[in-house]
């Protein structure tokens, strides 16, 4: 073995663009990465995003150091590489802000002990670990998990206040007052769009509330310097967020050319929900992604298709997380049949090893 | 045209070299005593030629090479020989002759050659008959790898002054001091294997070696030969055999196969010096330059030591502070093995020592999961998916990452080094590698019996057709005795006008169509077309059988495969007698019949 680690060689002094070299400053390195996003998502959506996250996250620690002691595993490593904290946040990012606790409790319970340690912990996960969490939520409490708050920021007059985050995350609030708080996201709006409507009429319904496009817009490109500022640091490669993209942009901007009434544009797919987001920060995940090059090209443009279907011909307006667990399970099948050309062998060979 | 072309993945490690290149070359003292493992190649241990209490001078052989693939040992010290089968301090497994110094070191030198008008087998002898090998690691025996001459043209020599591992200085300050001699051992063994063109490949951050070589230069290229000096970037590990090939040639050595494959061999300057000393001077390889580095020394530098001197002696030599002292490496750091034992002794493959700090060389941290980050991905130099095979070969799915080319794996460390969870990804290939090889041995032990029974059934078949070639040969002679005698009393002559003469090609075609007619008289004729065929596949496999056999010596195969195919080789050898003989008999028996049948025809018409 190398007696040698870049971890361990200071000979040069560390510039801010290196990337990291050990798995628990990559894992905070993305933390740090999410802070853009955060930071927005709360300007724009209040004290809920900020009450998901810390929730999610102490979440995140805590289960992890359950099931590490009850797998008789030592706790210390295995909470310093900052991964179930990591996981907590990004599933908290998600959420809809001000979610109840109980509710961040399932979906923590299931992306850490289901999705994580059911399967040998970090490492040996086959999904993404947040996305099951979200895709439980999803599917078992459709209702709650649509309920996002007008963006009526943190301090404005209409903000929705502390105390009433405090009273909506203890699960004090009915359903129904909920609903009358909340407004719907573009997607989602869109989505219950009656079918003899065209998108040119919705629009002008204004269906949205006030400043709800111009937030979300805002915090997907919040979203996208915290990716960028992760591919220079070279912890996520280019290949899965751009072929992601790229799909996602080439497939809407063909459907909108075929059927413009009926259809979202593309810089709708793209800047409304959570398309940059998941590009950088969900399918990245490198534990249950695809891993060679080629594959990984693949792995994205298969979860931007997935999106696409998902939110124009399903019932769920935004389709990231079925998508990226869809690609998660196919991951293996990539990696069998994209196996890189290897020095010295020639190119049809190797693309097939059986 | 750039100089050099594009190789993927790689490391820049830091590179740590400056402590010991920096400072002149100089020479170890005599030990007093030296431990010679016989094992000090690639191939099978040598066997020892002196005997306990003997007296020999430095350069006088000690131990003769052994088996196909194995390199003669010299005495690098003159004195008496206290033991001839001692433990080798660190790696208990091999065994040893050890030396004890008269001081006197008197030395035992072979004649010198004038290599431009020797020819290349005194050449050759003369490689095998001073123990040279490859000094840059991986000790093949050169003259071994001199011969693939015989079965590939070789236009191109490469002179691999890479030298990109971390800490390691023993080529930059064999280039900076001898310069000259490398080139023209370069030359000779350019001359020896019929390459027309050298091409030396050094990386940017040794400029004062190659201020020396261009120096030199201008007097080597006088005496005729294409020498090109290629500087290619510092980048670890272009001194990766297969790796500078790709660097300067733009061409990828096949996997499994052999650099001469393309033409091409490579040797590390310090053997080049070596093979030419060896030639020109008839001195044999009984000393190496080696890299004393680490924070631990305080005189750090290259040193001419004798081989089989203990390392104590030459720490001490580069005043070693024991205090200091976290790990004693043998090789680089990221190649080399970490030494249990400071009286090991310096052997030929040994190109670097360091002793280094615990704030040098830490101890590894822990092993984390793998997140699969592709970080080894990206610095693999073979474009193998090391996250992948860390997977297989973790979960004993050998057969997976024999798939998943493990075997085309060079073990140059780039993924330990940058693994974020800092897995020793290496030791899980070698281990792995080490367990289907084990395998292959296995497989290839059960097919040697096999064969080893197949060789006998193979005798038997020969001498038995011998048999009946000879019964055959009396019997066609006793015929032919019989028609001469025939002859002599007077009678026609058997072939009639018309009849062209009895040539071989007349037998086949009239044995093929005689059946019909003899059936009756005669055994059936044996076929003597399928017999030829028969014959020249026989040829074909042993002719098969020779190349597999030299093939497998030159990429330093197992002792226990190349007892097989040697074995093979000696089964095809008798399956040629055997088709030999057995067309012999079948000819002779068929022109017997001929005569047979003509004196048949003979008496029918009388």
């Amino acid at each position: 073995m190398s007696l040698l680690h870049v971890d361990s060689v200071n000979d040069t002094p560390a510039t801010l663009t290196q990337r990291p070299t050990n798995t628990p400053s990559i894992m905070a390195w993305v933390l740090i990465a999410t802070l853009p996003g955060i930071a927005m998502l709360s300007w724009h959506f209040g004290w809920g995003v900020l009450s998901n996250i810390i929730i999610a996250g102490a979440l995140g620690v805590a289960l992890e150091a359950l099931v590490l002691s009850l797998r008789k595993r030592p706790l210390r490593p295995a909470l310093a590489d900052n991964s179930a904290l990591l996981s907590g946040v990004l599933l908290g990012a998600a959420l809809p802000p001000g979610s109840a606790w109980w509710l961040i409790t399932i979906g923590m319970v299931a992306a850490i002990i289901v999705a994580k340690h059911l399967y040998g912990g970090l490492g040996h996960n086959v999904f993404n670990p947040a996305m099951v969490g979200y895709a439980l939520l999803l599917v078992s409490f459709p209702a709650r998990m649509s309920l996002w708050p007008p963006a009526s920021g943190l301090f404005g007059s209409d903000a929705i206040s502390l105390g009433q985050t405090l009273a909506n995350v203890a699960g004090q609030t009915s359903l129904a007052t909920l609903d009358a708080l909340s407004g719907a996201t573009p997607l989602d709006a869109f989505n219950h769009k009656p079918k003899g409507l065209m998108a040119s009429e919705f629009w002008a319904t204004q269906p949205l509330p006030d400043g709800m496009l111009r937030a979300v817009q805002q915090v997907s490109l919040a979203w996208f310097i915290g990716g960028a500022f992760l591919l220079i640091k070279g912890i996520i490669g280019w290949r899965i967020p751009l072929s992601l993209l790229a799909t996602l942009f080439i497939g809407a901007s063909v459907m909108f050319a075929t059927d413009p009434s009926h259809q979202l544009g593309p810089v709708l797919h793209l800047l409304t929900g959570a398309s940059i987001f998941g590009a950088f920060f969900i399918a990245t995940d490198p534990v249950s992604a695809a891993t060679s090059q080629r594959g990984k090209l693949y792995y994205g443009i298969g979860i931007g298709l997935l999106i696409l279907i998902i939110r124009s011909a399903g019932a769920y307006p935004e389709g990231l997380a079925f998508a990226v667990l869809l690609m998660n399970l196919a991951a293996p099948l990539i990696d069998h049949y994209s196996v890189p050309r290897a020095y010295g062998h020639s190119a049809r060979q190797d693309r097939k090893p059986s | 045209m750039a100089d050099y072309f594009p190789i993927p993945g790689g490391i820049t490690p830091p590179s740590r070299k400056a402590q010991s290149a920096n400072v002149p070359l100089r020479s170890a003292p005599l030990p007093t005593h030296v431990v010679m493992p016989l094992d000090q190649h690639t191939g099978t241990p040598a066997m020892p030629c002196v005997s306990v209490g003997q007296r020999v001078r430095s350069g006088e052989c000690i131990a003769t090479a052994s088996g196909l693939l194995s390199a003669d040992l010299h005495a690098s010290l003159s004195g008496q020989i206290i033991a001839t089968d001692a433990a080798v301090p660190g790696s208990p497994q091999s065994q040893a002759i050890v030396i004890k110094s008269d001081g006197l070191d008197e030395w035992l030198h072979l004649p010198s050659l004038n290599w431009r008008d020797t020819n290349t087998e005194t050449l050759l002898k003369r490689l095998a008959q001073s123990g040279v090998v490859g000094l840059g690691g991986a000790a093949f025996p050169s003259h071994i790898k001199a011969h693939s001459r015989q079965r590939h043209t070789i236009n191109t020599l490469i002179v691999n002054a890479a030298e990109c591992e971390p800490y390691i200085s023993c080529d930059d300050a064999t280039l900076r001091a001898f310069a000259s001699d490398v080139l023209e051992g370069a030359q000779l063994m350019a001359h020896l294997v019929g390459a027309d063109s050298i091409l030396i490949g050094i990386e940017d951050d040794k400029p004062e070696a190659l201020a020396a070589l261009h120096a030199s230069l201008d007097d080597s290229t006088a005496q005729g030969g294409r020498i090109d000096i290629r500087v290619i970037p510092t980048r670890y590990p272009s001194g990766g055999e297969r790796q500078l090939i790709q660097r300067l040639l733009g061409r990828e050595v096949p996997s499994g196969g052999l650099p001469a494959d393309l033409g091409v061999l490579c040797h590390n300057p310090g053997t080049l010096r070596a093979a030419l000393h060896a030639v020109r001077d008839g001195i044999p390889l009984v000393s190496r330059t080696v890299t004393l580095t680490g924070e631990a020394l305080t005189h750090p530098s290259n040193v001419i030591a004798r081989i089989g001197t203990p390392l104590t002696a030459l720490l001490d030599f580069a005043k070693i502070d024991i205090q200091r002292l976290h790990r004693l490496i043998r090789g680089g750091p990221l190649m080399g093995q970490a030494l249990t034992d400071m009286n090991a002794p310096l052997t030929k493959a040994t190109n670097c020592i360091i002793a280094a700090t615990q704030q040098e060389l830490p101890d590894p941290a822990p092993e984390m999961p793998c997140i699969r980050c592709a970080a080894c991905e990206e610095v693999c130099p073979s474009g193998l998916l090391p996250q992948q095979l860390y997977w297989f070969t973790k979960g004993q799915e050998h057969d997976k990452a024999e798939r998943w080319q493990l075997f085309d794996c060079i073990e140059c460390g780039a993924c330990d080094y940058i693994c974020p969870s800092h897995i020793p990804l290496v030791d899980y290939y070698r281990a792995s590698k080490g367990i289907i090889r084990q395998r292959r041995l296995e497989a290839a032990k059960a097919d040697h019996a096999r064969h080893r029974f197949e060789l006998r059934q193979a005798r038997l078949a020969r001498d038995d057709a011998e048999k009946h070639a000879r019964r055959a040969a009396r019997r066609q002679a006793a015929s032919q005795r019989t028609t001469n005698a025939s002859r002599a009393a007077g009678l026609p002559p058997a072939v009639q006008p018309g009849t062209p003469p009895t040539t071989d090609h007349r037998l086949i075609a009239s044995s093929t169509t005689a059946p019909e007619h003899s059936a009756q008289q005669a055994p059936p004729a044996p076929d003597l077309r399928s017999l030829r065929i028969a014959q020249s596949a026989a040829r074909a496999a042993q002719r098969k059988a020779e190349r597999t056999l030299t093939r497998a010596i030159e990429s330093g195969e197992d002792a226990s495969i190349l007892a097989d195919l040697e074995t093979r080789l000696v089964i095809a050898k008798e399956n040629l007698l055997t088709a030999d003989a057995q067309l012999m008999a079948a000819r002779d028996s068929s022109t017997d019949q001929a005569s047979d049948s003509t004196a048949g025809r003979e008496t029918n018409s009388q």
